[in-house]
């Protein structure tokens, strides 16, 4: 049984290995699971194959996707940044304070970088200057936004009028969502850093084995630095991205429930929790599974009590089929 | 404000079981009820427990304070930040600085039960805002709570006027999945009636961003719904946002709350109808009420909802506030 799944998936993978690229081959499981979960809404329910419905779900991952690409290249050096979600949520409470209080609006939007990413480099100062793990520095660091993002804005919604619309209600080419635009952009930038560049290569030799990486000259802590720093600079965009579509910074936006949907998406696009290997492709994946899912569970209206159970579900079974292959290899 | 963290609980915790195994030697439960009267000329100290930072707990605890400093009352606050474990070392806490009666603006109705019995058994009397549904009447102070079914039956109301009784597809944006939410809108399906076809009804866990994403997949899945309730007025917003960028303003939104932002999007029509429950008027009654039970005064009341206003863009002008 399983030696005929094996040859199976190995013909699988002879046949269609050579017309698809090598970002997709690799996450052949995770496609077939996307594509799953496609049919199963598309048969029960015409709204979801329609134009509209594909734009909304991507307008609706925008966000993730600029996080989870930030994540995916922290992570692939061995790292971990749980305080993007909070990092979101700050920024979005200083733009919008900030537009509130009468500046103008992508001075502020600047502003909200440059926050994003201070915070990202504070992050990266304590990991690599202090040598605190990770997962426990930006732990406590996004405990400690979180509420500041409460303090922030006051506990109250802030609204931000009209400004920002360009971003977050701005189509391109008449169709296509701005904030779309944005996230594809950063996805592919950052597809390109990590296959193309000196930076990105290290990332990956300080994930496989930071000693070594070391001995070979590479400037490991600059790099991580560098890293977080571009974590929190693209956390800083999403919080930007969340304000301009919101018209406000809210209690409750962003935090760990955006945090923890850029993990997932990060983990089961198939980049190693222990660094060293990963893909934006597949972060690109898990980012559009995870959106499709919570939009067909509206599409299907799937009783609310159901709903945590079938997202749990489905990333179970992704993260499973997603590994599979590298097991048959 | 005060805070009450977990390592604080450590130290509570003896103290609490010594003080329940005291009192459970001693046989003598005393749920605060029996107590004589707090002379008016001394001073009565409230422990507040709030359950949240967000807008509404802001306001809440605003408004109490503001009140008990008017009659002379001291507060003590602390906040669970929806955590019921929380909560009840909250209570643990407020037990251990012996106020003189306990105010929960609960996270979870249903896991209060156990912080209940503690005051009980501490002879320290509790009373709740917000919700009090499902907890034992005689074991607490009293409470001055927001009727959610009678918000929902209101709305309900209004969309009957508004369709003159013909039929219309209405969808429903709610809360998390639970007791308030499931109230509003088993009350609002019932008051609406037979010609109004609820076609959606998923949850946004009380959150904007997820109201929007919930209200464009709306859009998709039942394009002819003309009728949406959604539970809050920040969730509202969300929606709103949505149906503008679809450009489908002819959409009527109905929600709850009474904000001012809410209040002022009824009036330039971005929202159909709102409720007005506030969280000033919840503080002031419960602080008034609390007084006046403890006092035992005549006059006072035990158990009180607060009062509703449903605004539309005719009596906007005259919706009470929602802050101090």
């Amino acid at each position: 049984m399983r030696a005929d799944a094996m040859t199976a998936l190995g013909a699988l993978r002879g046949r269609v290995g050579v017309n698809l690229p090598a970002g997709l081959t690799r996450h052949l499981g995770l496609l077939a699971v996307l594509l799953l979960v496609g049919l199963i809404t598309a048969w029960n329910s015409s709204a979801f194959l329609t134009g509209a419905n594909l734009l909304n779900v991507s307008q609706q991952v925008a966000v993730t996707a600029v996080l989870a690409a930030g994540l995916t290249l922290v992570m692939t050096s061995g790292g971990i940044d749980f305080s993007l979600g909070s990092v979101a949520a700050v920024t979005a409470g200083v733009v919008a304070r900030l537009i509130a209080s009468g500046t103008g609006e992508w001075t502020a939007a600047l502003a909200g970088l440059a926050v994003g990413a201070a915070i990202g480099f504070g992050n990266g100062a304590v990991v690599t200057v202090f040598r605190v793990a990770p997962f426990v520095a930006t732990l406590a660091t996004s405990t400690v936004l979180g509420g500041a993002a409460l303090l922030i804005i006051d506990g109250q919604s802030v609204s931000i009028g009209d400004h920002l619309d360009e971003l977050g209600f701005g189509e391109v080419l008449g169709v296509v969502p701005a904030t779309v635009v944005v996230a594809a952009l950063v996805c592919m930038a950052t597809g390109l850093v990590m296959r193309w560049t000196a930076f990105g290569r290290n990332a990956f030799a300080i994930g496989g084995n930071e000693n070594a990486a070391r001995l070979a000259g590479i400037p490991v802590a600059r790099t991580k630095l560098l890293l977080y720093t571009v974590g929190g600079l693209l956390a800083g965009l999403g919080g930007v991205m969340l304000v301009a579509r919101l018209g406000a910074a809210s209690p409750g936006t962003g935090g760990l429930q955006l945090e923890l949907t850029a993990v997932a998406a990060v983990v089961i696009g198939g980049t190693a929790l222990h660094g060293g290997s990963g893909t934006v492709a597949g972060t690109v994946l898990g980012v559009v599974l995870l959106g499709v899912v919570a939009n067909s569970l509206n599409l299907l209206q799937v009783d609310a009590h159901f709903q945590d159970v079938a997202v749990g579900g489905v990333l179970l079974v992704a993260a499973v089929t997603n590994h599979l292959r590298g097991r048959f290899r | 404000m005060l805070d009450f963290s977990r390592g604080h609980l450590r130290s509570v915790i003896p103290v609490a079981a010594l003080a329940v195994s005291l009192g459970a030697a001693g046989c003598s439960v005393d749920d605060g009820a029996g107590k004589s009267a707090v002379p008016s000329g001394e001073k009565i100290t409230i422990g507040f427990v709030n359950g949240n930072r967000v807008q509404f707990h802001t306001c809440l605890q605003r408004a109490l304070q503001a009140r008990a400093a008017k009659k002379g009352v001291e507060v003590l606050t602390a906040n669970s930040a929806m955590d019921p474990g929380r909560e009840l070392s909250n209570i643990d806490d407020m037990i251990v600085k012996k106020v003189d009666v306990i105010v929960v603006q609960t996270v979870n109705i249903d896991s209060l039960q156990g912080g209940v019995a503690r005051a009980n058994r501490a002879g320290i009397p509790i009373f709740l805002t917000g919700v009090a549904s499902g907890v034992d009447r005689s074991k607490i102070l009293g409470a001055v709570v927001a009727d959610v079914e009678q918000v929902g039956r209101s709305l309900g109301a209004w969309l009957v006027e508004d369709t003159g009784g013909r039929p219309a597809e209405v969808a429903i944006i709610g809360g998390a999945p639970g007791a308030a939410a499931d109230l509003m809108t088993g009350a609002f399906k019932k008051s609406a009636g037979t010609r109004a076809d609820v076609v959606f009804e998923q949850p946004a866990f009380w959150q904007r961003a997820k109201a929007q994403d919930v209200a464009e997949n709306l859009l998709q899945a039942r394009p002819r719904v003309r009728y949406v309730l959604v539970q809050n007025e920040d969730m509202a917003f969300g929606a709103e946002a949505a149906f503008r960028a679809a450009r489908r303003t002819d959409i009527k939104i109905l929600t709850n709350g009474g904000t001012a932002e809410g209040v002022q999007a009824v009036k330039s029509g971005r929202f159909a109808v709102t409720v007005s429950n506030t969280p000033k008027d919840i503080g002031e009654m419960a602080v008034e009420n609390v007084v006046a039970l403890l006092r035992k005064e005549p006059s006072a009341k035990k158990f009180e909802n607060v009062p509703e206003t449903v605004v539309t863009k005719d009596n906007a002008d005259k919706a009470p506030p929602y802050c101090v």
